[in-house]
Protein backbone atom coordinates (compact mmCIF):
# COMPACT_ATOMS: atom_id res chain seq x y z
CA UNK A 1 0.00 0.00 0.00
CA UNK A 2 1.11 3.61 -1.03
CA UNK A 3 1.50 6.28 1.31
CA UNK A 4 -0.42 9.92 0.32
CA UNK A 5 -1.81 13.04 2.30
CA UNK A 6 -0.06 14.56 4.94
CA UNK A 7 0.72 13.00 8.53
CA UNK A 8 -0.04 16.21 10.38
CA UNK A 9 0.33 20.16 9.45
CA UNK A 10 3.40 20.29 10.24
CA UNK A 11 5.50 21.83 7.52
CA UNK A 12 6.99 18.87 5.37
CA UNK A 13 5.08 16.37 7.34
CA UNK A 14 3.72 14.05 4.47
CA UNK A 15 2.61 10.24 5.38
CA UNK A 16 5.31 9.68 2.48
CA UNK A 17 8.21 11.45 4.07
CA UNK A 18 7.86 9.22 7.08
CA UNK A 19 6.49 5.74 5.64
CA UNK A 20 7.23 4.14 2.64
CA UNK A 21 5.37 1.80 0.71
CA UNK A 22 4.31 -0.92 2.96
CA UNK A 23 3.35 -5.22 2.25
CA UNK A 24 0.05 -5.23 3.98
CA UNK A 25 -1.54 -8.70 5.38
CA UNK A 26 -5.18 -8.12 6.20
CA UNK A 27 -7.56 -10.47 7.91
CA UNK A 28 -10.76 -10.18 7.51
CA UNK A 29 -13.51 -12.32 9.52
CA UNK A 30 -17.06 -11.82 9.30
CA UNK A 31 -20.71 -13.85 7.59
CA UNK A 32 -23.39 -13.06 5.13
CA UNK A 33 -26.76 -12.36 6.63
CA UNK A 34 -27.77 -12.33 3.13
CA UNK A 35 -26.01 -13.47 0.37
CA UNK A 36 -25.47 -9.75 -0.98
CA UNK A 37 -23.90 -8.68 2.36
CA UNK A 38 -21.05 -9.13 4.15
CA UNK A 39 -20.16 -8.03 8.23
CA UNK A 40 -17.19 -8.56 9.62
CA UNK A 41 -14.17 -7.30 10.90
CA UNK A 42 -10.59 -6.76 9.35
CA UNK A 43 -7.07 -6.36 10.80
CA UNK A 44 -4.48 -5.56 9.01
CA UNK A 45 -0.36 -5.46 9.65
CA UNK A 46 2.05 -3.58 6.99
CA UNK A 47 5.23 -3.38 6.76
CA UNK A 48 8.07 -1.34 5.09
CA UNK A 49 11.27 1.00 5.32
CA UNK A 50 11.89 4.36 5.76
CA UNK A 51 9.57 7.59 3.97
CA UNK A 52 10.87 9.99 1.46
CA UNK A 53 12.60 12.50 3.45
CA UNK A 54 16.01 12.64 1.67
CA UNK A 55 18.33 13.05 4.95
CA UNK A 56 16.80 10.18 6.74
CA UNK A 57 16.90 8.35 3.94
CA UNK A 58 20.35 9.19 3.52
CA UNK A 59 21.05 8.05 7.52
CA UNK A 60 19.51 4.84 6.34
CA UNK A 61 21.34 3.85 3.75
CA UNK A 62 24.56 1.46 4.58
CA UNK A 63 26.91 1.80 2.34
CA UNK A 64 30.09 0.81 4.32
CA UNK A 65 29.98 -2.38 2.87
CA UNK A 66 30.98 -3.77 6.12
CA UNK A 67 28.56 -6.84 5.45
CA UNK A 68 26.41 -5.99 8.26
CA UNK A 69 23.46 -3.34 8.79
CA UNK A 70 24.57 -0.88 11.08
CA UNK A 71 21.63 1.69 10.66
CA UNK A 72 18.16 -0.40 10.52
CA UNK A 73 15.25 1.90 9.73
CA UNK A 74 11.87 0.49 9.26
CA UNK A 75 7.94 1.30 9.44
CA UNK A 76 5.00 -0.70 9.75
CA UNK A 77 0.89 -0.30 10.08
CA UNK A 78 -1.99 -1.42 12.37
CA UNK A 79 -5.13 -1.64 11.13
CA UNK A 80 -8.36 -2.71 12.63
CA UNK A 81 -12.06 -1.68 12.50
CA UNK A 82 -15.70 -3.13 11.10
CA UNK A 83 -15.93 -3.88 7.68
CA UNK A 84 -19.14 -3.90 5.76
CA UNK A 85 -19.46 -5.20 1.52
CA UNK A 86 -22.33 -5.42 -1.18
CA UNK A 87 -21.72 -8.21 -3.27
CA UNK A 88 -23.08 -7.64 -6.95
CA UNK A 89 -23.31 -11.02 -8.32
CA UNK A 90 -23.21 -13.29 -5.38
CA UNK A 91 -23.96 -16.61 -6.71
CA UNK A 92 -22.25 -15.98 -10.67
CA UNK A 93 -18.42 -16.82 -11.66
CA UNK A 94 -17.25 -13.54 -11.01
CA UNK A 95 -18.72 -11.39 -8.41
CA UNK A 96 -17.87 -7.96 -7.87
CA UNK A 97 -17.99 -6.19 -4.59
CA UNK A 98 -17.61 -2.72 -3.19
CA UNK A 99 -16.99 -2.35 0.76
CA UNK A 100 -16.84 -0.14 3.22
CA UNK A 101 -14.75 -0.22 6.52
CA UNK A 102 -14.06 2.24 9.57
CA UNK A 103 -11.16 1.70 12.43
CA UNK A 104 -8.47 2.38 14.01
CA UNK A 105 -4.71 2.47 12.58
CA UNK A 106 -1.20 3.16 14.34
CA UNK A 107 1.61 3.73 12.17
CA UNK A 108 5.40 3.42 13.34
CA UNK A 109 8.31 4.37 12.16
CA UNK A 110 11.62 3.95 13.36
CA UNK A 111 15.83 4.10 13.43
CA UNK A 112 18.39 1.96 14.72
CA UNK A 113 22.19 3.10 14.96
CA UNK A 114 23.79 0.38 16.43
CA UNK A 115 27.70 1.48 16.80
CA UNK A 116 26.13 4.79 18.09
CA UNK A 117 23.45 2.95 20.62
CA UNK A 118 20.78 5.19 19.72
CA UNK A 119 17.46 4.34 18.17
CA UNK A 120 14.35 6.34 17.86
CA UNK A 121 10.68 5.18 17.23
CA UNK A 122 7.58 7.45 17.03
CA UNK A 123 4.00 5.49 16.80
CA UNK A 124 1.37 7.90 15.45
CA UNK A 125 -2.54 6.87 16.11
CA UNK A 126 -5.31 8.06 14.85
CA UNK A 127 -8.87 6.77 12.86
CA UNK A 128 -9.26 5.19 9.62
CA UNK A 129 -12.88 7.34 9.06
CA UNK A 130 -13.12 5.12 5.67
CA UNK A 131 -11.80 2.23 3.92
CA UNK A 132 -13.50 2.39 0.47
CA UNK A 133 -13.03 -0.88 -1.43
CA UNK A 134 -13.92 -2.69 -4.44
CA UNK A 135 -12.83 -5.97 -6.07
CA UNK A 136 -14.20 -9.03 -7.66
CA UNK A 137 -13.84 -12.49 -6.91
CA UNK A 138 -13.15 -15.56 -8.93
CA UNK A 139 -15.55 -18.03 -6.82
CA UNK A 140 -14.68 -22.05 -6.95
CA UNK A 141 -14.22 -24.01 -3.82
CA UNK A 142 -12.17 -20.71 -2.48
CA UNK A 143 -12.55 -17.46 -3.96
CA UNK A 144 -9.63 -15.25 -5.48
CA UNK A 145 -9.05 -12.03 -7.09
CA UNK A 146 -7.91 -8.36 -7.07
CA UNK A 147 -8.98 -5.51 -5.06
CA UNK A 148 -8.19 -2.07 -4.34
CA UNK A 149 -8.59 0.06 -1.45
CA UNK A 150 -8.50 4.11 -0.29
CA UNK A 151 -8.24 4.15 3.41
CA UNK A 152 -9.02 7.92 4.43
CA UNK A 153 -7.41 8.68 8.31
CA UNK A 154 -6.03 11.08 10.67
CA UNK A 155 -3.60 10.66 13.47
CA UNK A 156 -4.97 12.03 17.02
CA UNK A 157 -1.84 11.29 19.04
CA UNK A 158 1.74 10.85 18.75
CA UNK A 159 4.66 8.88 20.85
CA UNK A 160 8.53 8.97 20.69
CA UNK A 161 10.57 6.87 21.95
CA UNK A 162 14.55 7.32 22.33
CA UNK A 163 16.50 4.42 23.54
CA UNK A 164 13.18 3.29 24.78
CA UNK A 165 12.37 5.05 26.96
CA UNK A 166 9.30 7.75 26.44
CA UNK A 167 9.69 10.91 25.52
CA UNK A 168 6.52 12.14 24.28
CA UNK A 169 2.97 10.98 24.57
CA UNK A 170 0.21 12.98 23.62
CA UNK A 171 -2.11 14.64 20.87
CA UNK A 172 -1.21 15.65 17.78
CA UNK A 173 -2.59 20.12 17.83
CA UNK A 174 -2.47 20.38 13.98
CA UNK A 175 -3.89 17.28 12.63
CA UNK A 176 -4.50 16.45 8.54
CA UNK A 177 -5.91 13.95 6.43
CA UNK A 178 -3.84 11.24 4.80
CA UNK A 179 -4.90 8.46 2.59
CA UNK A 180 -3.52 4.71 2.00
CA UNK A 181 -3.38 3.46 -1.39
CA UNK A 182 -3.84 -0.73 -1.08
CA UNK A 183 -3.59 -3.00 -4.07
CA UNK A 184 -3.57 -6.27 -4.16
CA UNK A 185 -4.85 -10.24 -4.09
CA UNK A 186 -7.59 -11.28 -1.58
CA UNK A 187 -8.45 -14.95 -0.88
CA UNK A 188 -11.74 -15.87 0.46
CA UNK A 189 -12.76 -18.87 2.12
CA UNK A 190 -16.48 -20.08 1.51
CA UNK A 191 -17.14 -17.61 -1.21
CA UNK B 1 41.53 3.18 16.56
CA UNK B 2 40.80 0.47 18.80
CA UNK B 3 38.26 -1.50 16.72
CA UNK B 4 40.63 -3.17 15.08
CA UNK B 5 42.30 -5.80 16.55
CA UNK B 6 45.55 -6.98 14.94
CA UNK B 7 44.33 -10.06 12.94
CA UNK B 8 45.87 -13.50 14.71
CA UNK B 9 48.89 -14.97 13.71
CA UNK B 10 48.68 -17.61 10.92
CA UNK B 11 50.52 -20.90 11.92
CA UNK B 12 53.08 -21.85 9.72
CA UNK B 13 52.72 -24.42 7.79
CA UNK B 14 54.64 -26.15 4.78
CA UNK B 15 52.21 -27.40 2.72
CA UNK B 16 50.24 -25.11 0.21
CA UNK B 17 51.56 -22.31 0.67
CA UNK B 18 49.50 -20.11 -2.19
CA UNK B 19 46.24 -21.48 -0.19
CA UNK B 20 47.52 -20.21 2.67
CA UNK B 21 48.79 -16.82 1.37
CA UNK B 22 45.34 -16.20 -0.11
CA UNK B 23 43.46 -16.82 2.80
CA UNK B 24 45.92 -14.85 4.74
CA UNK B 25 44.81 -11.78 2.05
CA UNK B 26 41.36 -13.14 3.20
CA UNK B 27 41.13 -12.59 6.30
CA UNK B 28 42.88 -9.56 6.85
CA UNK B 29 40.49 -8.11 4.31
CA UNK B 30 37.44 -9.51 6.23
CA UNK B 31 39.09 -7.50 9.47
CA UNK B 32 39.46 -4.38 7.96
CA UNK B 33 36.18 -4.22 6.55
CA UNK B 34 34.43 -5.28 9.70
CA UNK B 35 36.05 -2.32 11.54
CA UNK B 36 34.43 -0.02 9.52
CA UNK B 37 31.16 1.81 10.73
CA UNK B 38 28.12 3.52 8.51
CA UNK B 39 29.61 6.72 8.27
CA UNK B 40 26.56 8.93 7.16
CA UNK B 41 24.17 7.94 10.69
CA UNK B 42 21.93 10.91 12.40
CA UNK B 43 24.13 12.98 14.41
CA UNK B 44 23.40 13.34 18.10
CA UNK B 45 22.53 17.60 18.93
CA UNK B 46 21.90 18.12 22.63
CA UNK B 47 20.41 21.31 23.93
CA UNK B 48 20.17 22.76 27.47
CA UNK B 49 18.78 24.84 29.65
CA UNK B 50 20.60 26.19 32.79
CA UNK B 51 19.07 28.76 35.81
CA UNK B 52 21.36 31.41 37.14
CA UNK B 53 20.19 32.56 40.19
CA UNK B 54 20.34 36.40 39.80
CA UNK B 55 20.70 37.38 43.23
CA UNK B 56 23.54 35.55 44.03
CA UNK B 57 24.61 34.57 40.66
CA UNK B 58 25.26 30.74 41.92
CA UNK B 59 24.67 28.79 38.97
CA UNK B 60 21.96 25.72 39.69
CA UNK B 61 20.40 27.13 43.02
CA UNK B 62 17.38 29.14 43.78
CA UNK B 63 18.78 31.22 46.34
CA UNK B 64 18.16 28.79 49.11
CA UNK B 65 20.22 25.96 48.50
CA UNK B 66 18.11 23.94 46.54
CA UNK B 67 20.15 22.47 43.35
CA UNK B 68 18.13 22.74 39.94
CA UNK B 69 19.82 20.13 37.33
CA UNK B 70 19.81 21.48 34.08
CA UNK B 71 17.60 20.72 31.40
CA UNK B 72 19.45 18.51 28.35
CA UNK B 73 17.44 17.35 25.91
CA UNK B 74 18.71 15.58 22.57
CA UNK B 75 16.72 16.55 19.29
CA UNK B 76 14.72 13.89 17.54
CA UNK B 77 15.95 13.18 14.15
CA UNK B 78 12.57 11.21 12.66
CA UNK B 79 10.41 13.08 10.70
CA UNK B 80 6.98 13.26 12.82
CA UNK B 81 9.31 12.63 16.14
CA UNK B 82 8.46 14.60 19.25
CA UNK B 83 10.57 15.46 22.46
CA UNK B 84 9.58 17.02 25.60
CA UNK B 85 11.33 17.98 28.82
CA UNK B 86 10.01 19.81 32.10
CA UNK B 87 11.98 21.61 34.92
CA UNK B 88 9.57 22.50 37.73
CA UNK B 89 10.87 24.98 40.46
CA UNK B 90 7.46 24.68 42.20
CA UNK B 91 5.53 27.75 42.79
CA UNK B 92 8.37 29.34 40.98
CA UNK B 93 9.51 28.83 37.76
CA UNK B 94 8.20 26.01 34.84
CA UNK B 95 10.92 25.81 32.10
CA UNK B 96 9.52 23.18 29.17
CA UNK B 97 11.23 22.14 26.16
CA UNK B 98 9.30 20.97 23.28
CA UNK B 99 11.67 19.84 20.28
CA UNK B 100 11.25 18.03 16.92
CA UNK B 101 13.53 17.05 14.47
CA UNK B 102 13.95 21.02 12.67
CA UNK B 103 13.09 22.90 15.95
CA UNK B 104 13.29 23.76 19.28
CA UNK B 105 10.64 25.78 21.33
CA UNK B 106 11.37 27.06 25.08
CA UNK B 107 8.58 28.11 27.37
CA UNK B 108 9.23 29.42 30.83
CA UNK B 109 6.55 29.73 33.04
CA UNK B 110 6.67 31.90 36.11
CA UNK B 111 4.90 35.53 36.31
CA UNK B 112 5.10 35.90 32.72
CA UNK B 113 5.24 33.14 30.03
CA UNK B 114 8.54 33.58 27.57
CA UNK B 115 8.94 31.60 24.99
CA UNK B 116 12.15 31.01 22.89
CA UNK B 117 12.87 29.20 19.48
CA UNK B 118 15.75 27.45 18.19
CA UNK B 119 16.50 25.62 14.74
CA UNK B 120 18.50 22.64 15.24
CA UNK B 121 20.94 24.29 12.51
CA UNK B 122 21.69 27.05 15.22
CA UNK B 123 21.95 24.37 18.16
CA UNK B 124 24.36 22.68 16.00
CA UNK B 125 26.42 25.59 14.91
CA UNK B 126 26.59 26.46 18.78
CA UNK B 127 24.84 28.64 21.02
CA UNK B 128 26.30 29.44 24.07
CA UNK B 129 24.68 32.97 24.84
CA UNK B 130 24.32 35.36 27.58
CA UNK B 131 21.64 34.85 30.03
CA UNK B 132 18.01 36.37 29.95
CA UNK B 133 16.22 37.53 32.60
CA UNK B 134 13.44 35.54 33.62
CA UNK B 135 10.65 36.35 36.14
CA UNK B 136 9.48 33.89 38.38
CA UNK B 137 6.55 33.74 40.87
CA UNK B 138 8.80 34.37 43.63
CA UNK B 139 12.18 35.66 42.24
CA UNK B 140 14.52 36.33 39.38
CA UNK B 141 16.62 33.85 37.25
CA UNK B 142 19.03 33.75 34.30
CA UNK B 143 17.97 31.44 32.19
CA UNK B 144 20.96 30.28 29.40
CA UNK B 145 20.25 28.05 26.60
CA UNK B 146 23.58 26.14 25.44
CA UNK B 147 24.66 23.96 22.53
CA UNK B 148 25.02 20.80 24.26
CA UNK B 149 25.01 19.35 27.84
CA UNK B 150 26.86 20.96 31.20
Amino acid sequence: MFPAGRASGAPGDHLATRYSWQVPLTVDLGYKPIPQLYLGAYFGFSLGAEGNQAQVESWCVDDDNDLENDITCSSHTLRAGLAVQYHLAPGAHWNPWVGYGIGVEAASQSISDRPRGRSESTTSRGVTFAALSAGADLRHVLGFGPYGQVAIGRFNSTRTEINDVERFDGSIDDRALHYWLELGLRMVLRP
Amino acid sequence: MTCCPSPPPIPPSKSRPRVRGALRAAGLSVLLAACSTSPGGPPATYLSVTLVNRVDGTDGTDGTGTAHPSLCTQFPVLVGSRVTDRLEIPGDLIVHTDLDRSTAQITFVGAETITVTYSVEQIRAGVSGDPFEIAGRRQDYGATVRSGCP
